[in-house]
């Protein structure tokens, strides 16, 4: 065995030993340079149709062994054409073939191993019609009209398995499309064992390449190392790992391609860590500008996958991953640069349908100054309209924004938060914001804030926001709402005001106020569970635990309509001063409300209901006002056609005070309300209960007076009726209260200095101030009076009725009982002119003591001097008027009256008079001079005092009295005595100068007239009409 | 002794009757200067009777004001007309009846006898107090009620 192996060893060398030298025959002596070359080069005359040249052609065996290589030193081809960068289209120092000879010779099948080009320089050129400069080679033969003169190649088919080019230069030019590219130092390696199998490695220095006037790549280094597969069958181009260097850029590539009619890629791009300021520097100048103003730093890193159909008008989808670490950035219109700078995302773009194109951003942060911020996010349609739903966190060192501020403003503090938002891009530029969603919660630590004179500070806050309003207080307010909560605020204006809130949430809710909507609500609401406090100039105010909402919605453009507003303010304790003005008020609660008509929207509509538990207030020293509770229930409607404030407005009003204690300036008196319960409107006051002190008096009033607005307009009078009950009243002040300012027919004297007609005028006392009678009222009082003070007099059990009617005050049958009597009194007061007063009244006295009645009314002293003589019980009524001067001084030309007295079992008093009297007359005194009866009826006109005769009996003696005296104190009588002596004596003069004389009887002893004369029987008459009238006007009982 | 009851006579004789329409018109307190009466026409004004038991006066009416009581004629009507001020007033031979009108009471009965009464003077008793008054010139005041 090992023998014929060694015999079978020995005869596979010889044989092997046999073709190499025959090969080296062959290549040596047969086919040597000389021999070939002529051969090639007549090939080449016939192939190739530029002008060429073909150096010395020799074939190889040992250099290329086991193949047969064809070298063919230098090859020279040049086809000039105009605009070509070169004439020469190819230029080789060698180009070596090496072929499987056995498949040439057996199956015409040309099987390169390799074909090397050395040193070449090519230059492809196409010009603006699209002829190129290397069609010069000759077409292959029309098969139908072969030629036996053509020639024909060697071989029928050809592959190529290996190769390499090495050039100094490849350049290719179309002038059609606009190409330029060029690469300087070119080494191509391309291996090819089988189409699955395929190694194409290329580096190239200083490529370049340009596209329709964009250079988009220039001085670059190309590397190339591409493992593929390919099908021919299928022209599919795959690659496995494949690398392409861009300078120091590396990327990995990975997939296949299938180009048929339309482009079938599944291609995956990875390239890692990537400076991303040289990537910038490479950037083509087109997509350079965009970037220009951005100078950033960094690693980037991308992994990308495209997979799908390119067509005409498909796209494949690309999914890709990038990563940015250890980023710097800075752009020209922001003044920061951003440090630290992450960036973390996933992107899924489908140009085919953009709506479809999203990105993920699982982190992305940033660091600038003192602050830092980061998101995260999913944004969808990435390419269109971008929706993002994003998270944001911030901790903002506030000063490094200082640049967004206001010249005059400045701000430290930080904000620490974050937020969420769901958002179009498109909504947010626009700001459409209806729908988007914002949630962001903030804390704030150590604000302070100043702008000019203003400053603020906030140690520690947090801001809640919320678009849109998820629960709205208001349905309108669905937009925003804004929330701080903060521990401590203060604020202050240099020379205004300073505040100071602690522990305080400010709740804010909006409409959508970036739109320009026709309607603008808002609502916001202040409460604090400890105080605030406000402070300045004048001012001050201290509110513990308040509680203070607003809303407010308002049409806007339209400057006539009124906005519709609401607030409601509460403290548990308020008090404060404004430079005069001065309060406290213990839980106050104020509800207000504005709004427009609903008849009109140009008329407001005010309301409020305002209650608090103690309250006092002072304005100046002169008024105060304090109240334990007060309830107001009020609301107005404003005309501004009203001439007076109450038509103006148009008040109702409900109204319940208890325990109030008022003081007021130019009112003399102080008033004590224990408590007070009305309702008010321009139709009808209603007092439905009210305790009242005024001075000395007390009173309780109730009643309703109506037609207030008509009566205020002068279109009608004023109606009411009241009830008046008091304990005590001191008429006298109440009456200096009431008083009007003009008589009821008294003109302004600058009115009357150019009338014509005779008018009275104010030429009156302008010192006196009377009561004046109101005018066009007609009010009914009653009242139920325990004690009153009328002038000097002290009534009690006043009971009657009060009106005012027809410009008088009437004091309509009222009954009281004072120390002497019981009194019945109508009196009737009216004031044309202030100071022409009208007084007329009938007055009763049941029940008298005669010298009590004197006390009571000193002037009926005066008039019935002679009463003061007796004491008894009498009765008395009086029917007087007059009129006054602005003092209440009697005109006494104007006095006119008619008086009845009637006494029984009454007593003459000794006195000088009476003792002068009786001499003359020859009474003899008894030890009580006692009169039965005695009836007096006298008539006042003017001064004078007419008194009718009497008669009056005492004991045995009847006498008989009459004359007159004035209200000078004189009087001239004239005393008959008709029993049982028939004499007369006339008593003239005055008290302190008295005359008495004897006189002729002028009374007939029967008391019947002497001479039957008409004075005498119309005296007589009159008395009769005298008592008779007086007596009717007697309520009796 | 005859010429001297001729003399007593005749010097108590006084007139009996006068012509009224001397009455009308404004006329001046001799005693009091701003005390002023005005007697009205039946045609000035309404005309009136007063009807006593006894007898019943014709009356015309009139109005005096004192002007030192800072009362004015003006105050006199309006809501003062036909009140305190007015009287209805008859002359009846000497006897000159004033009824003082007023709002509580009417028709109180003054009876003046005439003692003079001229064109320019007036010169009433009553009580023993005699009143003398001179004519005087004065723009009517329009009768307002």
């Amino acid at each position: 065995m090992r023998r014929a192996l060694k015999i079978a060893g020995i005869c596979l060398g010889s044989l092997i030993g046999f073709l190499l030298l025959v090969e080296c025959i062959v290549c040596y002596v047969i086919l040597t340079p000389e021999r070939v070359t002529p051969v090639v080069n007549d090939v080449c005359n016939k192939v190739i149709t530029c002008e060429h040249e073909i150096g010395e052609v020799d074939l190889t065996f040992f250099s290329t062994f086991p193949r047969l290589g064809l070298r063919i030193h230098r090859i020279l081809l040049v086809n000039p054409m105009e605009g070509a960068q070169s004439d020469t289209i190819l230029a080789t120092d060698q180009v070596l073939l090496k072929a499987n000879l056995y498949e040439l010779f057996h199956r015409r099948y040309l099987d390169i191993d390799a074909l090397v080009l050395d040193s070449a320089i090519a230059n492809i050129y196409i010009n603006a019609v699209g002829e190129n400069n290397i069609s010069v080679f000759v077409s292959q033969p029309d098969t139908t009209t072969e030629e036996k003169s053509a020639f024909t190649l060697p071989f029928d088919s050809i592959r190529v398995t290996g190769g390499s080019i090495t050039a100094q230069c490849l350049t290719f030019v179309d002038d059609k499309d606009t190409i330029h590219a060029a690469m300087q130092d070119v080494d191509i390696d391309l291996a090819a064992a089988n189409w699955d199998n395929v190694q194409l490695d290329l580096a190239a220095n200083d490529v370049f390449f340009r596209l329709k006037k964009e250079t988009y790549a220039d001085h670059l280094q190309l590397g190339l190392n591409i493992p593929a597969s390919v099908n021919l069958n299928t022209m599919t181009f795959g690659l496995r790992h494949a690398q392409v260097s861009i300078n120091e850029f590396d990327i990995d590539l990975d997939g296949s391609a299938t180009i048929q009619d339309t482009i079938a890629l599944q291609l995956t791009a990875e390239l890692n860590k990537w400076d991303i300021a040289n990537v910038l520097a490479l950037l083509p100048p087109s997509i350079a500008s965009f970037t220009k103003d951005i100078q950033a730093q960094g690693l980037l890193s991308l992994k990308a996958t495209a997979d799908g159909m390119i067509t005409d008008s498909v796209m494949p989808l690309i999914d890709a991953t990038i990563r940015i670490d250890r980023g710097t950035a800075q752009y020209a219109a922001l003044p920061y640069t951003f440090t630290d700078v992450e960036l973390d995302a996933d992107a899924h773009i489908d140009l085919n349908d953009q709506a479809q194109t999203s990105a993920t951003i699982r982190k992305v942060c940033a660091t600038t100054l003192d602050s830092k911020v980061s998101a995260s996010a999913k944004i969808s349609n990435l390419l269109a309209d971008m929706r993002a739903r994003a998270q944001l966190y911030m901790d903002v060192n506030i000063p490094d924004f200082a640049s967004y501020f206001p010249e005059n403003m400045s701000s430290i503090g930080q904000i620490v938060g974050g937020c969420a938002l769901d958002a179009r891009l498109s909504d947010l530029t626009s700001l459409h914001l209806e729908k988007t969603q914002i949630e962001g919660k903030w804390k704030i630590k150590n604000l302070d804030w100043a702008m000019d004179s203003m400053q603020a500070q906030l140690p520690e806050g947090e801001l809640i926001l919320a678009i849109p309003n998820q629960q709205p207080s208001h349905k309108q307010t669905d937009w925003l709402n804004l929330q701080l909560h903060t521990s401590a605020l203060h604020f202050a204006q240099a020379g205004g005001i300073d505040a100071q809130l602690g522990n305080t949430q400010l709740h804010v809710e909006t409409d959508n106020i970036l739109q320009n909507m026709p309607h603008l609500c808002a609502y916001a609401e202040l409460t604090s569970s400890d105080k605030i406090e406000v402070s300045g100039d004048s001012l001050f105010a201290q509110a513990y635990t308040p509680a203070i909402t607003a809303f407010t919605e308002c049409t806007i453009g339209d400057s006539t309509a009124i906005p519709a507003f609401e607030t409601t303010i509460s403290f548990k304790d308020l008090q404060g001063y404004y430079t005069q003005y001065q309060g406290r008020l213990h839980n106050p609660r104020i509800v207000a409300k504005m709004n427009s008509s609903r008849r009109s929207k140009t008329t407001p509509v005010f309301s409020a209901d305002i209650s608090s538990d103690a309250i006092a207030a002072q304005v100046g020293e002169d008024t105060k006002v304090s109240t334990k509770h007060i309830a107001v229930n009020a609301k107005a409607i404003y005309f501004p056609q009203g001439d007076k404030f109450l038509l103006k407005w148009n008040p109702r009003l409900n109204f319940m005070l208890n325990d109030a204690e008022v003081d007021l300036p130019n009112f003399e008196q102080h008033i004590s309300i224990p408590q007070i319960l009305f309702s008010y409107n321009n139709r009808e006051f209603t007092i439905r209960e009210s305790l009242v002190k005024i001075g000395h008096s007390d009173f309780a009033l109730a009643g309703q007076i109506e037609n207030i607005g008509k009566w205020m307009q002068e279109k009608g009078k004023l109606f009411g009726e009241l009830t008046f009950t008091s304990n005590h009243t001191d008429v006298n002040e109440l009456m200096s209260l009431c008083s009007a300012d003009a008589g009821s027919e008294e003109k302004p004297l600058e009115e009357t200095v150019n009338s014509t007609s005779v008018n009275r005028t104010s030429s009156d006392s302008a010192q006196a101030e009377p009561f004046l009678v109101p005018q066009n009222v007609d009010l009914t009082l009653t009242t139920d009076i325990k004690e009153a003070v009328i002038f000097n007099t002290t009534a009690h059990n006043i009971g009657g009725k009060l009106y005012i009617k027809d410009g008088m005050l009437v004091l309509e049958e009222m009954g009281f009982v004072c120390d002497a009597a019981k009194l019945q009194l109508t009196a009737m007061y009216r004031t044309p002119r202030r100071n022409h007063i009208y007084l007329g009244f009938d007055y009763h006295m049941l029940d008298i003591k005669i010298d009590q009645l004197i006390s009571m009314i000193p002037q009926v002293d005066s008039m019935v001097p002679m009463l003061r003589s007796f004491k008894g019980d009498a009765e008395f009524h009086i029917a007087a008027e007059t009129f006054l001067t602005a003092e209440y001084k009697l005109k006494p030309s104007t006095l006119r009256g008619a008086c009845s007295i009637f006494g029984k079992d009454l007593v003459l008093l000794d006195s000088e008079t009476f003792d002068k009297i009786s001499k003359i007359l020859m009474f003899k005194k008894g030890s009580e001079n006692k009169v039965d009866s005695i009836s007096v009826e006298m008539t006042m006109y003017k001064k004078e005092i007419d008194l009718y005769p009497f008669c009056v009996s005492l004991g045995n003696y009847t006498a008989a009295l009459g004359g007159r005296h004035n209200l000078d104190m004189t009087f001239d009588y004239h005393i008959n005595l008709l029993r049982p002596l028939y004499i007369g004596v006339d008593v003239k003069g005055s008290l302190d100068d008295l005359s008495i004389k004897p006189a002729k009887c002028i009374y007939a002893q029967d008391f019947r007239p002497i001479i039957h004369n008409k004075v005498n029987t119309q005296n007589d008459e009159l008395r009769q009409i005298i008592r008779d009238s007086l007596r009717k006007n007697v309520k009796t009982e | 002794m005859a010429f001297a009851a001729i003399a007593i006579i005749f010097s108590s004789c006084e007139p009996t009757s006068f012509n009224e329409t001397y009455l009308y018109g404004y006329w001046q307190d001799d005693n009091n200067a701003d005390h002023y009466k005005r007697f009205l026409t039946s045609s000035e004004d309404d005309t009136a009777v007063v009807a006593l038991k006894s007898q019943t006066y014709n009356c015309t009416f009139g109005y005096d004001w004192d002007e030192s009581e800072q009362t004015e004629e003006d105050d006199l009507f309006g809501t003062g007309y036909h009140g305190i001020g007015w009287y209805k007033w008859n002359l009846s031979a000497s006897t000159l009846a004033l009824f003082e009108q007023g709002e509580k009471t009417k028709d109180l009965p003054y009876l003046y006898k005439v003692k003079k009464l001229t064109s320019k003077q007036l010169q009433i008793v009553r009580n023993n107090v005699t009143e003398t008054y001179t004519k005087v010139d004065r723009t009517p005041h329009p009768i307002t009620k």
